[in-house]
């Protein structure tokens, strides 16, 4: 006979609740689950296959934009003259200060969208590995407010909440605002900047009503997509510099410049100028255009 | 059979919910340490991309599309992720199984994933459905409670000093009326409970032993005077002999004969002489045999009580010829024994 204890009626109500606990329990305890990690690809970066399967090499191109990137690959994974010399193109794209000295020194990237001050600043001696070769000028950059179009006078801009972006080397986020400050009179120590670590947390903020001017390209309107008044602060700001490795195959200079087409005009509201500097194209734009 | 297919269906869906909780909560803490600076990079230094949403969308709904669980028992086949939101700001719709939070620059964002598992069904319903033939079982196996008239039984006989042992095994037959005799018996043994048992246990029993003069009353014994004893033992026996009525004879004209067969039996086993005299000196006298059932009546209810004694008394109903009264035994002829007499 079992202890009299076990057939009280509260004791059994217990035994009964435990077992079920430790059924419960059980149950848990072996159906837990856990994932093998899932090998995560770069989402940063974009291939296509030139259709050239025999040949391994391949073409890579480094961006500040994902804006239009696959694009450009696709492109270039089209032309002719890629598809002779390489079996796939690579488009990645990272902010600008993320590209290192060792990348530029060990030729990491076919092409490079950057700037020659950057260029200069990271390796002075990059001319030895790259060459430039297209430039984007006359790209246009405003003052951009939600109220009525900036003016650039000292009255307008006192009091005014300005953001501007942590990077002394920025053209149009810090360097450009800066000079239109200073050439309307501004002591900017007096004034209301603000500074961002990045564009997006800028953009936001000035988005949020956080801030009454921000500088930008004409990309600022179509991001944002709400009513902006802009005042022009340059008109003839650099944009960027397309660097290609000197080491590389004859005959692609104008693939590569094609690939490019259409990028400024839509995108920067630039304009390009093919430095044809290289071996390829020894005479300039004019030898590319069909 | 019903518990039990109620348990394993239980166990099923708390399974499968458990290994999906488990799947998603692992899945979330490694996107989350892996996931948002390859985000951050994807989709930086842009505002809104919906085209380079979809795609990297695409991209990461492509690497998470075999995901390959690993558990004690291999109860989920293959899982897949699918990407419900990209990019979320701060607070995200709720539906997501799994979210990771990252940061475009200092601007929070959120992904939410939906998880999908194949399980592997047969091993889910046999794993768990022998889990909860294993609960049965041992709920069969828990003893039964004790019914509340039951528990307060044991709790008596333990006040009485029973083993709970005992009062455990003893409590499920013993009626009330079985305990009063209990008790009884307990109180006139001196506390032996093990007789006491017997005694509240035994059938109704009428039990006359003339080596010690005493009756046994449903196992008491209960020590009578000589005198009354006989006259008690000579009712006794009337009633097994026949219906056991015996009319109190006049006042004034005492029974001559019927006293003989009593005058007999005291003579046999060492009546008192003096009351052996009286009888056949003067008969049955209704005088004698009053006193003589008063004596019996007194020491049968100071002994057992008055609602024990009562059914081992006597009863009467008056005679109508004569108008007088007539006695018998009122127990059953049956219950009644009469040893070394």
């Amino acid at each position: 006979m079992t202890p009299l204890f076990l057939a009280n009626r509260n004791v059994h109500w217990v035994a009964l609740g435990l077992l079920l606990a430790a059924g419960v329990a059980v149950c848990l305890w072996i159906s837990s689950q856990r994932i093998v990690a899932p090998a995560l690809g770069d989402y940063h970066v974009y291939r296509c296959d030139t259709g050239n399967a025999a040949n391994s090499a391949e073409f890579s191109v480094l961006l500040v934009s994902s804006a239009r990137a696959r694009e450009i690959a696709d492109r270039l994974c089209a032309a002719p003259e890629i598809r002779r010399h390489y079996g796939s193109v690579l488009v990645s794209w990272k902010p600008r200060g993320r590209l290192g000295a060792e990348e530029i020194l060990s030729e990491s990237y076919d092409l490079i969208w950057s700037r020659g001050h950057t260029m200069a600043g990271l390796v002075p001696e990059y001319g030895d590995f790259y060459q430039s070769l297209m430039r984007y000028d006359h790209y246009r950059v405003y003052w951009f407010s939600r109220g009525a179009a900036p003016e650039l006078t000292a009255e307008y801009f006192h009091g005014k909440r300005i953001g501007l972006l942590n990077d002394k080397l920025s053209h149009t986020l810090y360097l450009l605002p800066l000079a239109s400050l200073k050439e309307a009179g501004i002591n900017f120590s007096a004034e209301n900047l603000i500074y961002f670590d990045d564009a997006v947390s800028l953009y936001q903020a000035f988005a949020r009503n956080e801030l009454d001017l921000v500088s930008g390209g004409d990309y600022v309107q179509q991001d944002l997509d709400i009513p902006l008044s802009r005042t022009l602060i340059s008109g003839d700001a650099h944009a960027a510099t397309l660097f290609v490795r000197r080491h590389r195959p004859a005959g692609i200079d104008c693939a590569l410049a094609s690939a490019f087409e259409g990028f400024a005009s839509e995108y920067l509201h630039g304009q390009r100028t093919l430095e044809g500097v290289g071996e390829g194209v020894a005479e300039g734009a004019d030898r590319c255009d069909p | 059979m019903l518990l039990w297919l109620v348990l394993s269906l239980g166990f099923i869906a708390l399974a499968t919910w458990q290994a999906e909780r488990t799947l998603a909560q692992d899945l979330s803490a490694q996107l989350n340490r892996s996931l948002p600076e390859k985000l951050a990079l994807a989709m930086q230094s842009r505002l809104t991309d919906d085209d380079l949403s979809q795609w990297v969308a695409q991209r990461l709904e492509q690497d998470l599309h075999m995901l390959t669980p690993v558990g004690g028992l291999p109860l989920v086949r293959h899982c897949s992720a699918r990407v419900t939101q990209l990019l979320e700001a701060e607070h995200p719709a709720p539906g997501g199984d799994i979210q990771v939070s990252w940061n475009i620059g200092s601007e929070p964002r959120s992904t939410l994933l939906a998880l999908d598992c194949q399980y592997n069904w047969p091993l889910l319903a046999a794993t768990q459905s022998l889990l909860a033939l294993l609960l049965v079982a041992a709920i069969v196996l828990l003893p039964p409670p004790l019914s509340h008239v039951q528990g307060a039984r044991i709790a008596q006989l333990l006040q009485r000093g029973l083993s709970p042992l005992q009062a455990r095994s003893v409590s499920a037959s013993l009626t009330d009326h079985q305990l009063m005799w209990f008790d009884r018996a307990l109180q006139r043994n001196g506390g032996d409970t093990e007789q006491a048992l017997v005694a509240a246990a035994m059938d109704q029993q009428l039990e006359f032993d003339c080596a010690s003069l005493q009756v046994r009353v449903h196992g008491i014994a209960v020590k009578l005077a000589k005198t009354p004893f006989f006259y008690y033992l000579w009712y006794a026996r009337l009633r097994q002999q026949g219906d056991g009525w015996l009319l109190n004879p006049p006042v004034n004209r005492p029974d001559r004969d019927g006293a003989d067969s009593l005058i007999e039996l005291m003579l046999d086993q060492g009546g008192h002489a003096k009351s052996i005299n009286d009888l056949r000196d003067n008969g049955l006298r209704a005088k004698t045999l009053d006193q003589n059932r008063n004596k019996i009546r007194d020491e049968l209810i100071s002994a057992l009580g008055e609602d024990l004694a009562a059914a081992y008394l006597f009863e009467s109903e008056r005679d109508i010829k004569s108008g007088r009264y007539r006695y018998r035994l009122a127990v059953d002829s049956a219950i009644v024994k009469i040893l070394t007499c």
